[in-house]
C-alpha cells in the first residue's frame, strides 16, 4: 500500500464528510493562511445526469476516483478524506488515484476525520 | 358599581406600570368574553386622574361597541362622551370620549389639545384611519399614551400585532412583521378563563355529513380566497347543503340557538331552505331589519340564525350554544371571533358545540386545541428547527429557524457554527451563522421616555464604509449616514449591463460579422439587407440604394463606404421600440466600455 490512513473509524454518531472537510479548511486557513491560499477541495461528489458527466468527460480533467485535498507543493499532498463513521469506505478507484499520485513522488493518504487530517498535514509539512 | 375579576385588575395593574415607565404602545391581550370593556373603563379613568385631568379618547371599529364601552365608563359612576356619527353623538364635553375612526378623523382638530391617551379597541384591526388619528395626536402631544385592547392580536400577512410578548420574549420576523405595538403587557386567554369559570367551555362536534370540498380554495397574493372558487366550494349543493343542515339540526335538538356562518348570500340563502322557516331567519350585510331580527332571535323566538360574517365580532348573544360553520376563512382570527360567540356564559348553558364543516380547524388548529392557533406572517421560512442565539450586545436570547447549509455543524452561544476543533467556521464575511437570523431582537430601553430600541447588533452585516456602520446584508443605503453601500464598481458594471439589454438607448457594439444581400423593397426599389452580428445581439438593417432624397442619399453613401471593403470594426445603432426596427446611427465609433 502506498498511502498510510490516518485516523480510526468509529460505531459512535460522527459527524458528516462535509463537516469534516469544512473543518480542516476552516483550521489551514487560519493557522497556515498561505496554503490555505493554494489547498484544492476538488468537487468530484454529487449527482449528476449521464448528460453532465459525459460533458465533463469531453471538457476534460474529470478523474474517477480523485482525491478530495490536493496541495501543491515538493512533494505535493493528496488526501482522500473520510467520515469516521464505520460505513465511510474507500473505492477501487480512489485508491488507484492514491497510488498513481504516490508514483509521481505525492505524499498521499486517507484521513478519518478532520483530527486525523490535521495530523497528516503536519506529518507532511514536517517531511 | 363593577369589581373588577382577579385577571381584570392583573391586566390593568400590567397596564399601569408599564404606562408609567415608557411611552411606547402597548397591547392588552383579552380573549372574547373577558370584559375589554370594563378594563378600557378603568384604564381611562385613571389614565384621566393620573394626569392631572387630561383627556382620554377611547376608539371602537364599530357603534355597538362604542355605545358598550362608553356604559361600562358610565357604570363606574363617571361622565363620558360619544363622538361617533352612527351613535348619534358629537360630544366633547367630559374629558373622556368615546368615538369611532371615522367620525373622529374627519373632526380631528377637536381631539389635538389636552389629550394624554389614546385606547384603541380590537387592535389588531389597525386601519389607517386610525393610524392617522394616532400620529396626528402624537404629534401634538409627543408623550402620548396608546393602549391597544384584542381578543385576536394577529393579522393575516403580518402577525402579531405587537414585538414583545407577556413573558418577555420577542416575536421574530416569522411570526411579525413591523408591528404597531411595541409590547403586550397582559394575557388572558380563553383556555384560562373556561378554566376560570367565566366562559362556556367549547366541544369540537362530531360531524355526520360530508365536508365541503375546500381543496380547491387558493389564496390570491392579497391573501384572501377567489369569490368565484369560493362560489364553487359552497354554492349549488343543494343536496350537500341539506344533508349537512340536517346533521346541524339532527344534533342540535335540545340546543337553544344556532348560528350558521355561511360563505355567501346565495350559500346562505340555500342554508336557509333547509331549516324549518318558522324557526329560522337569514341576516347579511344587505339585510335591512336587521336589529329586529336579532332582537327576535336573542329572546329565543327563533332557534336557527344564517348570517354572512356579519355576526363575526361586535355582537354577543348569551344563549347560543351551537357554532355551524359552513365557510372557509383564511384568517385565524376570525375563526377565533366566530367560535368566540357561543363562549359567553348562559344559565342551563354548559358547552357549546363547534360544527365545522369547511376544515377550518383542522388547517388552523391542526393538534385541535382551538385556542393555540398556528400565527405566521407571509414569507416566513419552514422548517429547519429553531436554534437559540445569545446576543453579544444585550444578552438577549433569539430563537431563529436553523439554516440548512449548518446541517451537521454545532453552534455555539452565540448561534455561529463552529468547527470539529471548536473553533467557528469563517469565510470571507465573518463567521458563519448556523441560522436565518440577520439582527437580533431584543429591545434596549433608551431615552427619559422609556422608549425601546430594537437592538443594532447583527449575525451577518455589510459594514458602510463611509461611517462604519454596521448594516443589513441586503441593505442599498446606510441606515446611519445614507450613503450608498453598494460598490460602486459593481454598481458601474450594472448599469453597464442594463445599458446594454437595452437596444433602444443607441449602443456601439464591435461588429463580428456583416452579411449583406441584395434584394428590393415593397415598391420595387433596390435596397440592401445587412445582418448585423455583435457581442450582444444580432440584428438586421434595411439600406435603400440611392433613394431619390438627400437624406436617404447621405445614408446611403456612408453605409456604402463603411461596408465596401468588409465590415467596419464598430456599428453604432438604436431600436425603434415602436416598429421593432434598428436603424444604424454610425459607424467605427469608440465601442461601449463600462466607465
Amino acid at each position: 500500500m502506498t498511502y498510510k490512513t490516518y485516523g480510526t473509524a468509529t460505531k459512535e454518531k460522527c459527524p458528516s464528510e462535509a463537516v469534516e472537510m469544512s473543518s480542516f479548511f476552516n483550521k489551514l486557513r487560519s493557522t497556515y493562511p498561505e496554503l490555505g491560499r493554494i489547498a484544492l477541495h476538488i468537487r468530484n461528489e454529487g449527482l449528476r445526469t449521464h448528460q453532465q458527466v459525459q460533458k465533463m468527460r469531453l471538457d476534460g480533467g474529470f478523474v474517477p476516483g480523485a482525491s478530495d485535498v490536493v496541495i501543491p507543493g515538493a512533494p505535493s499532498f493528496v488526501m482522500e478524506m473520510k467520515s469516521r463513521a464505520k460505513t465511510a469506505k474507500v473505492s477501487k478507484e480512489q485508491v488507484a488515484y492514491l497510488e498513481a499520485c504516490a508514483a509521481q513522488g505525492a505524499f498521499t493518504c486517507v484521513a478519518l476525520g478532520a483530527v486525523a487530517a490535521w495530523q497528516a498535514l503536519e506529518d507532511w509539512r514536517a517531511l | 358599581m363593577f369589581k373588577p375579576r382577579p385577571y381584570q385588575q392583573a391586566a390593568i395593574e400590567a397596564a399601569i406600570a408599564e404606562l408609567k415607565i415608557s411611552i411606547d404602545p402597548i397591547i392588552i391581550e383579552a380573549a372574547t368574553g373577558a370584559g375589554k370593556s370594563l378594563l378600557i373603563a378603568y384604564l381611562a379613568e385613571w389614565l384621566h386622574k393620573v394626569s392631572g385631568g387630561k383627556r382620554v379618547l377611547c376608539l371602537a371599529p364599530q357603534r355597538e361597541l362604542v355605545i358598550q364601552n362608553a356604559s361600562k365608563y358610565k357604570a363606574l359612576g363617571a361622565p363620558c362622551s360619544i363622538f361617533s356619527a352612527s351613535a348619534g353623538s358629537k360630544s366633547t364635553r367630559h374629558p373622556v370620549t368615546f368615538g369611532s375612526p371615522g367620525t373622529v378623523s374627519r373632526s380631528i382638530s377637536r381631539f389635538l389639545n389636552d389629550y394624554c391617551a389614546i385606547v384603541i379597541d380590537e387592535a389588531h384591526g389597525m386601519t389607517p384611519t386610525v393610524r392617522s388619528i394616532v400620529e396626528a395626536m402624537r404629534e401634538a402631544n409627543p408623550r402620548l399614551r396608546i393602549i391597544g385592547t384584542s381578543a385576536t392580536p394577529f393579522r393575516m400577512g403580518t402577525g402579531y400585532i405587537y414585538r414583545i410578548g407577556p413573558d418577555g420574549r420577542a416575536n421574530s420576523d416569522d411570526t411579525c412583521r413591523e408591528p404597531f405595538f411595541l409590547k403586550s403587557v397582559y394575557r388572558i386567554g380563553a383556555r384560562e378563563l373556561i378554566d376560570q369559570g367565566f366562559l362556556t367551555r367549547p366541544v369540537i362536534a362530531h360531524t355526520n355529513a360530508e365536508n365541503y370540498d375546500t381543496s380547491g380554495l387558493q389564496l390570491k397574493p392579497n391573501g384572501k380566497f377567489d369569490a368565484h372558487d369560493v362560489d364553487q366550494a359552497f354554492v349549488g349543493h343543494g343536496r350537500k347543503t341539506a344533508a349537512i343542515v340536517g346533521d346541524v339540526v339532527a344534533q342540535s335538538r335540545d340546543a337553544k340557538g344556532v348560528v350558521f356562518f355561511a360563505a355567501t348570500v346565495q350559500h346562505a340563502q340555500e342554508v336557509l331552505a333547509s331549516l324549518p322557516p318558522s324557526m329560522s331567519a337569514i341576516v347579511t350585510g344587505e339585510t335591512k331589519d336587521r336589529e329586529a331580527v336579532l332582537k327576535r332571535f336573542e329572546r329565543q323566538q327563533i332557534k336557527y340564525l344564517v348570517n354572512v360574517k356579519v355576526l363575526t365580532t361586535g355582537w354577543d348573544c348569551s344563549h347560543v350554544d351551537v357554532i355551524a360553520i359552513l365557510m372557509k376563512t383564511e384568517s385565524v382570527g376570525l375563526l377565533q371571533q366566530v367560535i368566540g360567540r357561543g363562549l359567553r356564559l348562559h344559565e342551563g348553558k354548559t358547552e357549546v358545540r363547534i360544527m365545522d364543516y369547511g376544515s377550518n380547524i383542522t388547517d388552523h388548529c391542526p393538534d385541535g386545541d382551538l385556542f393555540a392557533p398556528i400565527v405566521r406572517a407571509r414569507g416566513a421560512k419552514e422548517g429547519g428547527g429553531m436554534v437559540e442565539a445569545h446576543c453579544a450586545s444585550c444578552g438577549y436570547v433569539n430563537e431563529f429557524s436553523r439554516h440548512k447549509d449548518a446541517e451537521g455543524f454545532e453552534l455555539d452561544k452565540e448561534g455561529y457554527c463552529l468547527d470539529v476543533f471548536g473553533q467557528r467556521v469563517e469565510t470571507e464575511h465573518g463567521p458563519q451563522p448556523g441560522h436565518y437570523g440577520r439582527r437580533c431582537f431584543g429591545m434596549v430601553r433608551t431615552g427619559d421616555n422609556g422608549q425601546h430600541e430594537r437592538c443594532n447588533h447583527r449575525w451577518t452585516s455589510k459594514e458602510c464604509e463611509a461611517c462604519g456602520e454596521a448594516n443589513d446584508i441586503a441593505a442599498r443605503y446606510c441606515t446611519a449616514c445614507k450613503s450608498e453601500l453598494v460598490d460602486p464598481a459593481a454598481k458601474l458594471a450594472f448599469e453597464f449591463e442594463a445599458h446594454k439589454r437595452d437596444p433602444t438607448v443607441p449602443q456601439t457594439d464591435l461588429v463580428l460579422s456583416l452579411e449583406t444581400t441584395d434584394t428590393v423593397s415593397r415598391k420595387g426599389d433596390d435596397m440592401v439587407k445587412a445582418v448585423w452580428k455583435t457581442p450582444h445581439r444580432n440584428f438586421t438593417t434595411w439600406h435603400l440604394k440611392n433613394p431619390p432624397y438627400a437624406k436617404g442619399m447621405r445614408d446611403w453613401e456612408r453605409f456604402d463606404a463603411a461596408t465596401r471593403y468588409g465590415p467596419p470594426e464598430t456599428v453604432s445603432y438604436v431600436k425603434n421600440p415602436e416598429t421593432s426596427m434598428f436603424r444604424v446611427l454610425a459607424f467605427n465609433q469608440p465601442e461601449d466600455v463600462a466607465a
